[in-house]
């Protein structure tokens, strides 16, 4: 399997020898007299079958792993994994996490909440009765990034792979909230370096020296500081906030600490700096009333508007243009629980997926309400500041310097 | 014989309808069945394009031992098409309608002993579609694999993978 180095290259250099050998073999033939082109290969050579496997989705790829030595290899082979997360069109479904029973259920949300084939998964590296606040939650290419007892997890629930992170170095004691600090969080992929990070941005109000700006290198295996590179906000609700992934930058509202000035803070993933967005106009609710997040191809934030009883969802059309903002969609409240609604992904067709904290629901892009299901798993373990879901794109990823550490893992 | 060729041709409307380009080429299937088509259809196949050219062109009559009469036609329906650019996705859904799983296979061999990428992609995609939802029996039996985990190893694998294992279809309805 270490054979292919680079998949898809290979595939053509294969394709070009076969062509090759062909005429070769053809002039052969010639010289002989005989006009018969070679013999097909066996079919189960491996190239025709990477063709066929290429085509599969995570789940059935998982399933045959079963079915021989070699088709292990294959499926498990990085590279594979990584031309097929590449060319395979993407299947997204939500993740509900219970540290509690050691479990995770999906569920596919596309066209509707589909509970009847929902994916029931035992994940025994979860610590029964430890802390399970999952107050942060977030995923990129099929990994889950969420919050656990002392530190954090990555973790691809499809693969099993996981990795716990301990918290930063100059993170306050271990435990999120006893602290002074106002933290944000953020995970994502540095496909320059084809690394995965974890960003946390922490400062003590009217102290900047003792703010940092830290991340964690999957690659590296460290945390590191940005040197000279304070992170000057405050947040203006007291729950550590994890941010919105998009362009391979991590977003997150915050507050200049000196004026008081509404920003969005973004982290890009491949420069590893820090820089800001201006709020845009006209949105005119608090920040802790509002949250970013990804709506079909565009970064967006949606408002609260309790005293009318709406949510606004704005867009920014083209990213990092102050003027492409624009107000899409309004939802009216007037149907929902008395709970806070959050919108958690839209659907491939525009339909926005969001939960109250016990339901999911799910509206049209015109704001009409088109479903709602009272099914989350582990409701008991959901806690005010936050709900253990997340949308999550399948992938057969591993992190790096990690392959095929899961199954092995799962047994102690 | 003859009038076999004749008429399987007639069916596919290969050629006679254009006396007036290029000499035709012969492709004869494993049977013995020969297929009569348009230079331009022979382009649609590398394998056989390339033994064209090697050839300088003077040997136009093509054996494919390996593609039966029964698949060959369904090759040379989906070249025609391929050429017209009239390849819609209504067009592969009533072609591989008709098709048993079989017959699929049979059909991405073939695709690939000719070396006609389009088509071959075409068919993986179909495969891919048909044994989505198979159990590990199935896939094995289909593509004539021996099963080379111990038991206990595949026991352990499968305990491992279990959430995958739900939701298969079972074996015995589908083989048309």
């Amino acid at each position: 399997m270490r054979r292919f180095m680079n998949f898809m290259l290979l595939a053509q250099q294969t394709m070009r020898k076969r062509r090759r050998r062909e005429r070769l073999m053809e002039k052969k033939k010639r010289k002989t007299k005989m006009v018969t082109p070679i013999p097909p290969k066996p079919f189960v050579h491996e190239e025709l079958i990477i063709e066929i496997l290429l085509c599969l989705p995570v789940k059935s790829l998982i399933r045959f792993q079963c079915v021989s030595k070699q088709w292990f290899s294959l499926i498990s082979d990085p590279n594979f994994v990584k031309s097929h997360f590449q060319l395979t069109p993407h299947t997204r479904r939500i993740e509900f996490i219970s540290s509690d029973f050691g479990q995770t259920t999906s569920i596919d949300f596309e066209e509707q909440f589909d509970l009847e084939n929902a994916f029931v998964k035992q994940c025994n590296f979860f610590h029964p009765h430890v802390d399970s606040l999952i107050q942060i939650i977030s995923s990129c290419r099929g990994f889950i990034f969420f919050h656990h007892s002392s530190g954090f997890c990555i973790l691809n629930p499809c693969t099993k792979v996981h990795k716990q992170i301990p918290l930063a170095p100059g993170e306050f004691e271990t435990n999120l909230e006893l602290r002074y600090f106002y933290y944000l969080y953020g995970f994502g992929y540095d496909p320059l370096r084809d690394d995965y990070l974890v960003v946390s941005l922490s400062c003590i109000p009217a102290e900047e020296d003792l703010s940092r700006v830290e991340y964690f290198s999957l690659k590296d295996n460290k945390w590191k500081q940005i040197e000279d590179t304070y992170f000057l906000y405050t947040i203006d609700k007291i729950d550590p906030r994890v941010g919105s992934l998009y362009n391979n930058a991590i977003h997150w509202l915050a507050l200049h600490s000196d004026s008081l000035v509404e920003v969005i803070v973004v982290f890009d993933l491949t420069e590893r700096e820090l820089f800001e967005m201006p709020y845009p106009n006209g949105v005119e609710h608090k920040s802790d009333h509002c949250e970013l997040w990804v709506f079909g191809e565009f970064l967006s934030l949606w408002a609260m508007d309790c005293e009318n009883s709406k949510i606004e969802i704005w867009l920014m059309k083209e990213y990092n243009v102050h003027s492409s903002w624009i107000k899409a969609i309004v939802l009216p409240m007037n149907i929902l629980s008395p709970h806070q609604f959050s919108p958690i992904c839209s659907t491939k067709y525009g339909d926005i997926i969001g939960t109250d904290g016990s339901r999911l629901m799910r509206y049209t892009d015109k704001g009409e309400f088109i479903e709602g299901s009272s099914y989350i798993p582990f409701a008991d373990t959901a806690v005010s500041s936050g709900f253990p879901s997340i949308m999550y794109t399948e992938s057969l990823l591993s992190l790096p310097g990690d392959h095929m550490q899961a199954y092995e893992d799962d047994s102690d | 014989m003859a009038e076999e060729v004749s008429s399987q041709m007639n069916s596919l409307s290969i050629s006679e309808t254009n006396p007036s380009s290029s000499a035709t080429i012969s492709l004869v299937s494993g049977d013995d069945i020969v297929f009569k088509v348009e230079p331009t259809i022979a382009k649609e196949m590398e394998t056989v394009q390339s033994f064209i050219d090697e050839t300088d062109g003077k040997i136009t009559t093509i054996p494919l031992p390996n593609i039966s009469s029964h698949d060959l036609p369904y090759v040379i329906e989906y070249c025609e098409k391929s050429i017209a650019g009239k390849i819609t996705k209504e067009f592969e859904a009533e072609f591989v309608k008709k098709l048993n799983n079989e017959e699929v296979k049979e059909l991405f061999l073939a695709a690939n002993y000719l070396n006609i990428k389009k088509l071959l992609d075409f068919l993986s995609q179909v495969i891919a579609d048909r044994i989505a939802n198979k159990s590990v029996e199935y896939v094995r039996r289909y593509f004539g694999i021996e099963n080379d985990f111990t038991p206990e190893e595949e026991a352990k694998l499968r305990e491992e993978l279990a959430w995958t294992f739900t939701g298969v279809d079972p074996d015995d309805e589908d083989e048309n």
